[in-house]
């Protein structure tokens, strides 16, 4: 696991590219309160929400959201720039691969 | 490794013309949002007559890409099996080729791999943390619909993980079943008989059960969603609200989970954990509980029970969870945990 929190994210009014997208977990700006009952209405905040290890609210977020999420009292913690961009070419099968797989996958019995 | 769309639909062609005897190509009514047909496959073998009927669907979040590619490499792997009489092995846990007969023989397998097209089209070429489908939605300028938000059950009540603004990756679409995609699902539903149904989702190792809007509770029968206003785009009204499941149901729906659990585990050792929906967060209008709700809202329906796995662990980051570079041992596990989901009706 290389998912370390780094320090909270009152962000600046940062400049804003496209398809600029973040990975964050969201917690209670008072220390006093606990998670759950502090970030009862996250729900009520339509965002990419993602299942979390520990049963936190993890969230992909664009700045506007980081900055809606801050202005209403709660701490962002950004984990790592999620940027949108296609599937790693590395992870797509190649057609011959695919052809090759299903051919040997279905060959008949004794079939060489 | 992750099939493209044209991949996925090359398999199930090459099944459908390759082993005609066992699988038959289901070539669904309507076509994505973006024009392109959507293909599913039946599996079965020995007579016809009235069989019990498994639905695993895949693909329904686009982002989550091995899901589909394990469904077409499932359905080649029974068809291997049943042809060669050779065993499924999957690390350590092999199912006999006799065992593979027998769930064939009596069993009617559908398979839906790739529900949305367009969506994993899109994750391939453009964004691949794309959630939705990819409908132009009117009068907004974001694109999309969360198709599993969309269907009847709940529809539109915006508890926890649900939204009425098309520019979230939650939005439950203007109507129940306004997707192309989601009417197929509906269509198989309603075209056979379903005894059993599982929507394949990563990632967070979970068997999820009835039910995501509401904690559940067994003893008020008239405390149940058909009492429920649909479409608010407001929270369950109601304090305190609970939905009602019947003991017995909830006792086999605790029971078949244990046993995908088990064969999930007997794999590699993953530890998978059965839940209710609500669980994981709140949730309305999704397709493994609209699966099962369909029998309570129209008794006339059979009765369906309806699961969501979600394969995968986390994997330190959301990218690398819903797609991992190496998703194979992942695949070979929850193909074990489907088969042990499909023989739960083979052995009672």
């Amino acid at each position: 696991m290389t998912d370390q929190s780094p320090p909270t994210a009152d962000l600046p009014a940062a400049p804003t590219e496209p398809g600029e997208r973040y990975e964050a977990t969201i917690h209670a700006a008072d220390p006093a309160l606990a998670d759950a009952d502090a970030l009862a209405g996250v729900s009520d905040l339509d965002l990419d929400r993602v299942p979390d290890p520990s049963g936190g609210i993890r969230v992909l977020v664009e700045p506007s959201d980081i900055s809606r999420l801050v202005a209403q009292g709660f701490e962002v913690r950004l984990h790592r720039a999620v940027p949108v961009q296609p599937l790693d070419p590395g992870l797509v099968t190649a057609d011959e691969d695919n052809l090759s797989w299903l051919t040997a996958r279905l060959r008949a019995p004794g079939e060489g | 490794m992750y099939r493209t769309v044209e991949q996925l639909d090359t398999v199930i062609s090459t099944l459908g013309s390759t082993a005609s005897s066992l699988c038959e190509v289901l070539r669904m009514p309507e076509s994505s949002v973006q024009g392109h047909e959507v293909l599913g496959l039946k599996l079965a073998a020995g007579d016809g007559g009235i069989r019990p009927g498994v639905l695993l669907i895949g693909g329904t979040h686009a982002r989550e890409l091995m899901n589909p590619d394990l469904l077409v490499e499932l359905a080649v792997d029974l068809v291997s099996s049943h042809r060669s009489g050779t065993d499924i092995v999957l690390g350590n846990r092999t199912w006999a080729a006799a065992t593979v007969r027998t769930i064939l023989d009596t069993v009617d397998l559908y398979l839906l791999p790739c529900i949305n097209p367009d969506g994993r089209s899109y994750v391939m070429t453009v964004d691949d943390m794309w959630r939705k489908n990819r409908r132009d939605n009117p009068g907004s300028s974001c694109d999309g619909v969360d198709l599993n938000r969309n269907v009847d059950i709940v529809w539109g009540v915006t508890e926890g993980q649900t939204s009425c603004s098309p520019c979230t990756d939650i939005y439950c679409g203007p109507s129940a079943f306004s997707e192309p995609e989601n009417r197929n699902v509906k269509h198989v539903l309603d075209t056979y008989r379903i005894d059993c149904f599982a929507d394949v989702h990563s990632y967070s190792e979970l068997v999820i059960y009835p039910w995501g809007h509401a904690l559940t509770q067994t003893s008020d029968s008239t405390e149940n969603f058909t009492t429920l206003p649909t479409g608010t785009c407001l929270p369950i009204q109601r304090a305190g609200y609970r939905e009602y499941l019947a003991p017995e149901e909830l006792a086999r729906f605790q029971q078949v989970s244990a046993t995908v659990v088990r064969e999930i585990a007997a794999v590699r050792g993953s530890r998978y954990t059965p839940e209710p929906g609500m669980t994981l967060y709140p949730t309305t209008g999704t397709h493994s509980d609209y699966a099962y709700s369909r029998h309570l809202a129209d008794p006339a329906l059979h009765k369906t029970d309806g699961y969501t796995i979600e394969t995968g662990p986390f994997q330190g980051n959301a990218r690398e969870s819903f797609h991992p570079a190496d998703p194979e041992p992942i695949k070979r596990e929850v193909e074990s945990g489907l088969l042990g989901l499909i023989n739960s009706l083979v052995v009672g």
